[in-house]
C-alpha cells in the first residue's frame, strides 16, 4: 500500500483519461450522487454525504471536503456495461421480399470507473458471471465491459442501509478493481490489485504506507463493518426462502409493494430485460431493441394472455426468491451485493432485510440444484439467420407446419426449440417439430400477431430464425424400456420427431405407446403421418378427443382415461408434452400405475426473450425453462409444477 | 340367460368379491354382443340395464341443438349407465362404437341384489362412485378447454 497525497486525485484522473477513455465517477446531479461521465476532480461530491433511510434519500453538506464521503446513489456501474437500451440488429426487407438481419455493435468506448464501491464491484462480477461466464455470452455487454480501468474506494462511512458486510461483499475492495483508494483527510491510501493498477500507482507521487498507516485501514474498515451490524442471515438463506414459498409475510408485504419496479431498476445486478420491435418510418426497416425490465411487471411472465405472476406476492417472491434463492443456483452466488438501494429507493419504504428475516422467521429448508458450471460460453448476439419457407402444410383450422430451410440445425435435438421472428412484428419460441436433412419443421398454431403471420407464409418468403436451443427429450435413456409418450394439443409438435426416431428404431424400442389428446377430430395433428405409424412394430397410438360428433368412432374423452385402461408397467418411462393442468393429471395417473416422478419428463413453458439465459423472463425458480429445459424430468420440478405464481 | 360366473372375473372390482357373492351377480346378468351402429339406450329414456364393457367400445352422446356430440367414449372394465341406479332417466344416448362385449344388468334386480347381500351392494357403489368421481374431473377437464384457444399448449 501507498501513501499520497489527496490532490494526486488530479493526476489519478489524467492517467484514468488517457487515450480518450471516458471517466465515469460520483457526481452529484438533481439532488442525487449519481455515476457519470466526469473529467475534473472538482466534480467529485466534495464535502457532501447521502443520508438515506427506508424510502428516502437526500443530501447534506459535510463538515469536511471529503471526496468520497457518501455512499452510493440510485444509479451504478451497471447501465455502463448492461445498456438500459440498445439495438441488438436491424432488420431489412429488400424490394424483392428476401430479409437481411445485421448485428449492432455498440461503438468502441474505453472507459475508466473511479469511485467504485465494493458492493459495486461486487456487482460488476455478478453481472460478468450472468453476461460473460453462462452458457451464452452476451458479446454487446462485452464490448462494453472489456477494457475498463477500475479505481474503487474502500467505505470507512457506511450508510444507514448498506449491509455489504452481511452479503460477504464490502466495505473493504478486495477484487474486481485495479485500484483501491482510502480517503484520509487530505491523504489517500492507495492500494494496487492488478498489474495494472501496479503501473498507475507507480505514477503517482507516493511513498510507501507505514505499518501504522496499515493499522489505520485496518481499524476503519472494523469500526466500518460494526456499524453495519449483521443485518442479513445469509446462511442457507437460498434453501430457507425455498422452504417458505407459502409464507404469509408475502401477502402482508404485497399489502405495501407498489408493484413499482424501483427496487429493480436502481439494482446494480438485476439483469431481466424485454425485446421489442421497432419500426422505421418506411417501414422497410426495423430493429430489434433489448430494454431493461422487471419482474415486477406484468408483461415479465404473460403467457397466452395471462401473467403466470398476477398478483404482487407472486412478483415480491419471485423478485426476492430470486435474488437471494435460485441466483445461487443458477450463478453460484447471491443476487444482492448489500448495497441498500432497493431500500431507499422504494416509495413503499419496504426494508429487504427485514422482509428476509420475517420471511424466515422458521427452520425449514429445502434445498435447491447446485449450481451450474459452465465451462465453455458461447457468444450469442441474438441476431436471426435467414430462412426460407419451402412448404406450408395445414393441419388443422389454426394450425400450420412450416417447412423451413436454414442452416444450424445439424445438431437438432427433437424436443428443443427455435426463435422464429417476422421483422416489426416480433419474435417467439416454436419447437421444432421435424428434420429432413436441412430442412426443419416447427407446427404453428395462430394465436397473436406473431404466430398468426408465421401461419400466413407462402413457400419462397423469408423469416428469422435462431436455435436450436434448450435441452430436449432424454432418448437414451428412455431405449431398452417400454415408453409411452402422452400428448395434449400442439404438445404433439414437440415430440413428434422423438416418435419418428423411435419409431425407426424397433431394436432399441421395443414397446412404444403414443397416447394422444385433442380437442376435436379435426385438431389432431399430423393424422395421415400418424395412420402410417400404426402398422410399425411395438408401436401402438391411442388418440381421444374432448368433443366430437356421434359420427367420431374413436375415444372421447380425457388422455388420463385412455392411460388408466391400458397397463402400463412399472418398467415404463413416460414423456410428456401438453398444457400443465393435463401434464399434472398424466404424471399422478402414471404414479398410479407405479411409474416414478424419476422416470417422467414434462415440458414447461415460460414466457421466453432471448432464449439463452440472458433476459431473465422464462425463470422457473432455480431453473431458466430456455436453457436448462423445455424438457425437465419431473422430479426437478415437482415442487413448482402446478403452483400459481411461480 | 345368467353368464358363467367367471365372466365377472374379466372385471377387477367384481374380483374381490367372495364367489357366492359373485354368483348371485352372475344369475342377473346376461352377456351381450353388438356391433357398431347400435343404441344401447336412448336420451330420455326409462330407467333400465347398467351394462360393464368386457370388451369393445360404447360412446355416450347427447343431444346439442339439432345434433348429437359425442361426450365420452367408454372401454372394457368400465360401467355406462349407472343413473339407472339411481332410478333416473338415461342422461346421454349410449353408442355402440366399435363391437362390443357387455355384460348386462337389470337394475332393479340388481338393486335388490344389492340390499340384500350388502357385500355386492358395497363393490358395485363403490365402483360406481370411483366411476362417477373420475367422470367428473374428466369433465372438469373437458370443460377446462385445456387445448383450446388461450389455453397453455
Ligand atoms: C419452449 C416453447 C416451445 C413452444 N413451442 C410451440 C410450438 O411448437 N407451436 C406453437 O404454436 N407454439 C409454441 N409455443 C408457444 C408460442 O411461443 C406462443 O404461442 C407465442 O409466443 C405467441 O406469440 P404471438 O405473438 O403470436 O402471441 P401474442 O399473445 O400476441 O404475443 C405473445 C408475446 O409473448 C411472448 N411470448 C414468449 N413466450 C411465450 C409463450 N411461451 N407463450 C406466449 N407468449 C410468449 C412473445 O414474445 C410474443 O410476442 C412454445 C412456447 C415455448 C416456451
Ligand atoms: S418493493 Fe418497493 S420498490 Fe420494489 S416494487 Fe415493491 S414498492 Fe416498488
Ligand atoms: S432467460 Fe431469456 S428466455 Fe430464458
Amino acid at each position: 500500500m501507498m501513501l499520497a497525497r489527496r490532490a494526486q486525485l488530479e493526476r489519478l484522473f489524467e492517467l484514468a483519461r488517457e487515450g480518450g477513455r471516458a471517466l465515469i465517477g460520483p457526481t452529484v446531479r438533481d439532488g442525487a450522487i449519481v455515476f457519470a461521465e466526469i473529467e475534473r476532480v472538482e466534480q467529485l461530491p466534495i464535502g457532501w454525504r447521502d443520508v438515506q433511510s427506508p424510502g428516502k434519500y437526500r443530501l447534506e453538506r459535510r463538515s469536511d471536503d471529503a471526496a468520497f464521503g457518501h455512499v452510493v446513489g440510485p444509479n451504478s456501474a451497471k447501465e455502463l456495461f448492461f445498456a438500459p437500451s440498445e439495438t441488438l440488429y436491424r432488420a431489412e426487407r429488400r424490394p424483392d421480399g428476401k430479409l437481411g438481419f445485421t448485428a449492432h455493435k455498440p461503438p468502441p468506448t474505453a472507459k475508466a470507473l473511479i469511485g467504485v464501491r465494493a458492493c459495486d464491484l461486487a456487482a460488476m462480477r455478478v453481472q460478468d458471471r450472468v453476461f460473460e461466464r453462462s452458457q451464452f455470452r452476451d458479446p454487446q455487454y462485452g464490448a462494453r465491459r472489456a477494457d475498463t480501468v477500475v479505481i474503487g474506494v474502500h467505505c470507512t462511512e457506511p450508510g444507514s442501509l448498506c449491509f455489504c458486510s452481511s452479503m460477504g461483499t464490502g466495505p473493504r475492495v478486495t477484487e474486481g478493481a485495479d485500484l483501491a483508494l482510502a480517503e484520509r483527510g487530505d491523504e489517500l491510501l492507495v492500494d494496487a490489485l492488478s498489474p495494472r493498477g501496479e503501473a498507475l500507482l507507480a505514477q503517482l507521487e507516493a511513498t510507501e504506507a507505514s505499518a501504522s498507516d496499515h493499522a489505520w485501514l485496518d481499524a476503519a474498515m472494523d469500526a466500518s463493518r460494526a456499524r453495519m451490524g449483521t443485518a442479513v442471515d445469509v446462511r442457507d438463506l437460498h434453501e430457507r426462502l425455498y422452504a417458505n414459498l407459502d409464507h404469509p409475510r408475502f401477502a402482508e408485504v404485497a399489502s405495501r409493494c407498489l408493484s413499482c419496479s424501483s427496487c429493480t431498476s436502481v439494482c446494480p445486478t438485476c439483469f431481466c430485460s424485454n425485446a421489442v420491435e421497432r419500426s422505421d418510418l418506411d417501414g422497410a426497416a426495423s430493429s430489434r431493441v433489448r430494454e431493461w425490465d422487471s419482474c415486477f411487471t406484468r408483461e415479465h411472465s404473460t403467457l397466452h394472455g395471462h401473467a403466470v405472476r398476477e398478483q404482487t406476492s407472486e412478483r415480491y417472491r419471485q423478485w426476492i426468491t430470486h435474488k437471494f434463492g435460485a441466483w445461487v443456483a443458477q450463478f453460484d452466488s447471491s443476487g444482492c451485493t448489500g448495497c441498500g438501494r432497493c431500500i431507499a429507493w422504494c416509495p413503499a419504504q419496504i426494508d429487504v432485510r427485514e422482509e428476509l428475516a420475517a420471511l424466515t422467521n422458521n427452520d425449514r429448508r429445502t434445498p435447491l440444484p447446485s449450481a451450474r458450471s459452465c465451462d465453455a460460453s458461447q457468444d450469442e448476439t441474438l441476431v436471426p439467420r435467414v430462412a426460407e419457407v419451402v412448404s406450408v402444410a395445414r393441419e388443422s383450422g389454426d394450425v400450420v407446419t412450416l417447412r423451413l430451410r436454414a442452416e444450424g440445425f445439424e445438431s437438432f435435438a427433437p424436443g428443443q426449440f427455435s426463435q422464429l421472428s417476422l421483422p416489426a412484428i416480433g419474435e417467439a419460441p416454436i419447437s421444432i417439430s421435424g428434420r429432413d436433412g436441412a430442412e426443419v419443421e416447427h407446427t404453428i398454431r395462430a394465436v397473436g400477431a406473431l404466430t398468426d403471420a408465421l401461419c400466413k407464409l407462402e413457400p419462397g418468403e423469408q423469416l428469422g430464425v435462431r436455435g436450436p436451443y434448450g435441452r430436449g427429450w432424454p432418448l437414451d435413456e428412455l431405449a431398452g424400456g417400454p415408453v409411452v409418450v402422452v400428448a395434449g394439443g400442439i404438445g404433439l409438435a414437440p415430440l413428434r420427431e422423438a416418435l419418428r426416431r423411435m419409431i425407426a428404431d424397433p431394436a432399441r424400442f421395443t414397446d412404444l405407446r403414443l397416447f394422444y389428446g385433442a380437442r376435436t377430430p379435426d385438431d389432431l395433428l399430423y393424422a395421415r403421418e400418424m395412420l402410417g405409424w400404426v402398422d410399425r412394430p411395438g408401436f401402438r397410438l391411442y388418440a381421444t378427443v374432448d368433443r366430437a360428433s356421434a359420427t367420431w368412432r374413436g375415444h372421447v374423452g380425457v388422455v388420463t382415461r385412455l392411460l388408466k385402461r391400458e397397463t402400463v408397467g412399472d418398467r415404463a418411462r413416460a414423456i410428456i408434452c401438453g398444457p400443465e393442468t393435463m401434464m399434472r393429471f398424466t404424471v399422478d395417473a402414471l404414479a398410479r400405475a407405479g411409474v416414478p416422478h424419476d422416470r417422467v419428463w414434462v415440458t414447461m413453458e415460460r414466457h421466453m426473450k432471448c432464449a439463452t439465459g440472458l433476459c431473465g423472463r422464462c425463470q422457473l425458480g432455480p431453473y431458466f425453462v430456455c436453457k436448462d429445459g423445455p424438457v425437465f424430468r419431473f422430479d426437478e420440478v415437482a415442487s413448482l409444477f402446478g403452483r400459481q405464481g411461480i | 340367460m345368467a353368464v358363467d360366473p367367471s365372466t365377472l372375473d374379466a372385471m377387477p372390482f367384481l374380483r374381490r368379491l367372495a364367489a357366492d357373492a359373485r354368483a348371485e351377480l352372475a344369475a342377473i346378468a346376461t352377456l351381450e354382443e353388438h356391433s357398431a351402429g347400435a343404441v344401447l339406450f336412448r336420451e330420455g329414456d326409462a330407467p333400465g340395464a347398467v351394462f360393464l364393457v368386457l370388451e369393445g367400445r360404447v360412446t355416450l352422446t347427447m343431444r346439442v341443438g339439432q345434433r348429437e356430440a359425442s361426450v365420452l367414449s367408454l372401454g372394457a372394465d368400465e360401467l355406462v349407465g349407472w343413473s339407472s341406479l339411481l332410478a333416473r332417466r338415461r342422461v346421454a344416448t349410449a353408442l355402440i362404437s366399435q363391437r362390443s362385449r357387455l355384460l348386462r344388468i337389470e337394475a332393479s334386480p340388481l338393486l335388490e341384489l344389492c340390499e340384500r347381500d350388502a357385500r355386492v351392494g358395497y363393490a358395485v357403489m363403490a365402483q360406481a362412485f370411483e366411476d362417477v368421481s373420475d367422470r367428473l374431473v374428466d369433465t372438469r377437464m373437458q370443460l377446462l378447454d385445456l387445448y383450446g384457444k388461450g389455453a397453455s399448449r
